[in-house]
Formats: structure tokens, sequence, C-alpha cells
């Protein structure tokens, strides 16, 4: 490959990502000329339907966002409620969000990590042509999504856009058969993510090595979903409230997300599987450490292929923690808090699988919304997936292109951005003239 | 039917014409056949179908044919198009599915496949007359069969 080259390299849908969005690349003279990841899926207007709407009706409207983190909408919503509304969770209750927040870790990074990761680094087109040399792994990726999505059901009432969730609790409380049931099932669970831990290991990790700032809610006594502060690996430390004021959104041509940075100029950061594992490793239990250590996943890893390490890890966390939660299980008295309405301004960010999700709601004594703001993790991270490529394309210039192409690719699903959330992504274009 | 034929209705009873899987199984349980309602998630649809000489999925499919136009597909012998597949690159739908079990050597030994052409899938609406029609003509076909 000429050292002068000239291409570009145009994607204008790119596959295996959720939504639609796009890359260009153009490359001069052998030098990166130009470089956009767009996000055309058009917007989507959340924020206004949800004005005048009911407080109760948020985690339901906001659930409809996504079908693959609805979870992540709901808690986030209720959360931020509840935060308005200065109501105080049981501790049943909360041990059952962090029940709904494993199953949909679990069949989101599985999903994302063995059918449309894993291909990229093995040379497939798709999982399906993966299985036939794969076929052990493959199907243990397709029990566990399984077993993730029957968490759902078991405390959401179905796998999609849950429906047994309100701002203070839930709807009807799992039997304790429901939840005896799927005891066994995840002990299985257990053991297939342990060994999908050690096959995700064996892939290979292209040699990319960044300086990220990891941003994720942090918890002192527990691996977080969604209570604590928000920290970074930099020294951030803030209370949900504080978000708007340490971080901005802004809007770049090229895409119809929002773009976010520090306020301060401290640039893009990092949210997702790597930032919990490195902000939070020490609440991760002490299996789940070892394995980590055994599988080459470190507390400082700054190599975003290896997001795949960290979404495996997860999964094998959220089997442990869905098993302990469904051993202890007791039924409640009530399912749910009840809510004195009033007006108040409330915050939240909790842990979706790809990254931190920030609500702010703004209710009146009606309990009527009166303003909503909903900022999503592949928004967050779009600027760094931009500013992965600005490094990787430079470094990986040797490639042909359709390898450079590939390898771009990859790069983006690294965050396994969710575009009609963040609305929100691919056509790729490498342009060498 | 024969023993060992089972009958998957795909779909959400509550949208519209993707409720017709979930009827067809309503309506042939209450003639005595043995059929399921599922939501097309393929390692519960593989579970289903594992040991089972005869199987048929049934559900709306969306192709740009009329509307109530039946498809039928020897799944053994052809996959089902890519545009009968509801899947986003988030979801898996009943093609991948039925491509994961071909791979993986999970076929059962007669495997059809029964679509109805869509005409809405209007949250809380009934079925649309053309596809009710259509749908009668199917759980007929498949209670004789």
């Amino acid at each position: 490959m000429a050292d002068k080259r000239n291409t570009t390299i145009e994607v204008d849908y790119l596959a295996r990502v959720e939504g639609e969005g796009n890359m260009f690349i153009e490359i001069k003279d052998g030098e990166l000329q130009e470089l956009r990841f767009g996000i055309h899926e058009p917007p989507r207007f959340f924020e206004a339907f949800l004005k005048d709407r009911k407080f109760t009706e948020a985690p339901d409207i906001t659930a409809r966002i996504c079908g693959i983190c609805p979870v992540a909408y709901q808690m986030s919503s209720v959360h931020a409620m509840e935060d308005a509304l200065q109501a105080q969770i049981t501790p049943w209750i909360r041990e059952m969000r962090r029940f709904f927040y494993c199953g949909e870790h679990i069949q989101s990074h599985i999903l994302h990590a063995y059918l449309l990761h894993a291909p990229d680094f093995l040379g497939y087109e798709s999982s399906i042509h993966m299985a036939a040399d794969f076929p052990k792994e493959v199907e243990h990726g397709l029990q566990l999504k399984k077993v993730g999505n029957e968490i759902m059901e078991i405390i959401g009432g179905r796998a999609v856009h849950p429906i047994n969730i309100r701002v203070g609790g839930f709807y009807k409380a799992p039997t304790r058969k429901q939840m005896r049931d799927i005891i066994p099932v995840l002990e299985k669970a257990r053991e297939m993510a342990r060994e999908s831990c050690k096959w995700v290991a064996t892939l290979p990790f292209p040699d990319f090595d960044r300086d990220y700032t990891y941003v994720c809610v942090h918890h002192p006594d527990e691996y977080a979903f969604s209570e604590g502060n928000i920290v970074s690996n930099k020294g951030l430390n803030i209370p949900a409230s504080a978000f708007n004021d340490t971080f901005e959104e802004i809007h770049v041509e090229h895409s119809n997300a929002l773009h976010c940075r520090f306020r301060d100029g401290g640039g893009c950061y990092h949210m997702g599987p790597l930032a919990r594992i490195v902000n939070n490793f020490d609440q991760l239990p002490d299996d789940s450490k070892a394995l980590a250590d055994e599988i080459g996943l470190t507390r400082n890893v700054m190599n975003p292929f290896k997001s795949i390490l960290a979404r495996a890890l997860e999964t094998y966390y959220c089997t442990g923690e869905a098993l302990r939660i469904a051993k202890e299980y007791e039924l409640p008295e009530q399912p749910y808090i009840d809510l004195d309405v009033k007006a108040g301004i409330g915050h939240a960010m909790t842990e979706a699988p790809r990254g931190g999700l920030y609500h702010r709601y703004r209710i009146d004594d009606e309990g009527l919304i009166k303003e909503a703001q909903l900022t999503i993790p592949t928004s967050q991270n779009q600027a760094m997936i931009e500013d992965d490529l600005r490094d990787f394309v430079p470094k990986f210039m040797h490639l042909s292109d359709d390898k450079l192409q590939w390898h771009c690719e990859q790069a983006i699903r690294n965050y396994d951005p969710c575009i009609s959330c963040a609305t929100h992504f691919l056509n790729l274009t490498v342009k060498r003239s | 039917m024969s023993a060992g034929t089972i009958i998957i209705g795909i779909g959400n009873r509550f949208r519209g014409d993707d409720a017709l899987g979930p009827l067809v199984v309503d309506a042939l349980k209450g003639r005595g056949l043995e059929a399921v309602e599922h939501s097309g998630e393929p390692a519960g649809l593989m579970e289903i179908w594992a040991g089972r000489e005869n199987v048929v999925l049934v559900d709306c499919v969306f192709s740009g044919a009329a509307s109530g136009t039946i498809h039928e597909f020897d799944l053994i012998a052809e996959k089902l198009p890519a545009n009968f597949s509801r899947a986003t690159s988030h979801a898996l739908g009943i093609a991948e599915a039925v491509e994961f079990a071909r791979v993986l050597g999970k076929m059962p030994p007669a495997f059809r496949f029964l679509g109805v052409e869509g005409e809405q899938v209007q949250q809380g609406a009934p079925l649309s007359p053309v596809v009710g029609d259509a749908v009668a003509i199917l759980i007929e076909q498949l209670s004789g069969a």
C-alpha cells in the first residue's frame, strides 16, 4: 500500500448496529483529511411528547424509545421521578430493580457480543455464518440471551417493553415459584457465561490503547446500576443533579444526535462497560475479579476493542447477582410505595448496557411533566467514537480500504451504539483522493 | 395433524394483524390440537420444536403482497425471504431463528412456515377483515391437515 494513498471510504448505512448511521473517511496524500460519524436517523421528539403527561406515564412512554434497553429508560425515569417527589423506595424494590437490570444487561450484552461484535473479530459476515464454525459458542449466546429475557419476563411482565414498572416500585411481585424456578436456570447460565468469557478472551484484539476519561455511576458498596454518584477515573464525583453543570450537549452539522462533552473544556468522555469495569472494579465480587484477571481484563484497560471482554464479564457478574437475588427472595407486603404528589425537579443517571442514561424532569403540583430532558448513552459516546476513529485511521493507514473499513466499523461497534435511541446512526464513506 | 406436530403462533395479540399467530393458536387449541403462542425468541423456539416431527410456524408478514395473501414455505427446502423477517439489527426475527437452527443442526424433520400478509399493526386494533378471512382459511387448513 502506497504511503501517499488517496481514498474515500463511505458507508451510507452501517450494519449490525441499532438504528441508522453513516461514516465518511477522506484520506489525501496518505493523510487523514476528514472523518465523520453521522447519525441520520430522524429526531423523535420524546421530550416534547412527555410535556403535560402525568409523571406516572414517564416509564412507559420513555421505554418506547428502545426495544433493547427499555429497562434503562424505565429505571432512569422512575428514579428521577422519585427524586422529584423525595420518595424513598423499600429495600425489596431496590433489590428487584437490580434483578431487572441484570436481565437487561445479560440479554443486551450477549446479543451485541455474540451476534453483532464477535463476527467482526473473526472475519464473519454475520453470526449465522459464524455459527457453522463456532456452534457451541453461538448456542451459549442464544441460551444466555433467553435467560436474560426470562428474568425480564418474571419481573417486567414481558421481555420487550416491560409493563410491570411504576414510579415507586412494581405493579405486581413475582411469585416465590417464579423466583425459585429461575435458580437452576441461572446456575447453568453462570457456567455458560464463564465459558463465554474465556472464549471471548481468545479473540484477536487490535493493538490500540487510548487515554480515556471513563464516566459512569458509582456506588461504594455494590457494582452500580442505578444508584450512586457520577464519577470518572480522573477525579469527577458529582450527584446526578450536577449533570448539566458538568456536561453540555452540542449540535454538530453531520448528526441528528447531540454530541456531549465536559463544560470545562475537558473534551469528550467514554461510557459503557469499560468505564464501569475501570471505575467500579473494586465493587465486583471476588469471583468476578478473579475471572477478570484470568481473561486479561485489567482495572486500567484502555483498549476499546476489549469492550467485548467487559460485556462478557458483566454478563457473568449479572448471572451471579440475579442468582443471589433469586435465592434470597421473599414476597413483599406491597411491591410499591405510595407517593405524595408535589411539584419538584428530579434527576437520575442509571447504567444502560451501553452507558449512562440521564433523565431530568420538572413536574408541577398536580404531577404533570412540565420539562423533560433525556441524555442518551450513544449520544454521549458519539464524540468519543469519532475521536477513536481519528486516532485509529492514521495508525492503521497501511491496511487496504476493505480492511480499514472493516476495522473502522468494528471500532464503532465497540460502543454497541444504539442509534435510534440517540437519534439518532451508519453510512461509511472512506475517501482517498 | 399427526402426533408429534406442533403449531407455533408468533405475534403480539394487542397489535392489529400481528395478533393472527396467537389467534390461530387459540382456535387450534379449541379443536384439541397442540399449539403454542411465542414471541419468536430463537433459543426458546428451538426448545419448543426439539424432538418434534412436524412443526408449523404461523406469523403475520409484510412482504409487499396484497393484504390477506397466504404465504407457505417448506423451511427444510428453502429459506424465508429476507423481507419476511421483522428483525432489526438489535433483535432477532423468525428468519434468523430458522437459519440458526439450520446451521446448528436443530431443524425438525418437517418444518413449514405459514404467513399471512398483514394490513396494519395498530395498537389495540382488531384483525383487518381481509386478514381475518385468510386466518379462517388457515385454521381450517391446519385443523384438517
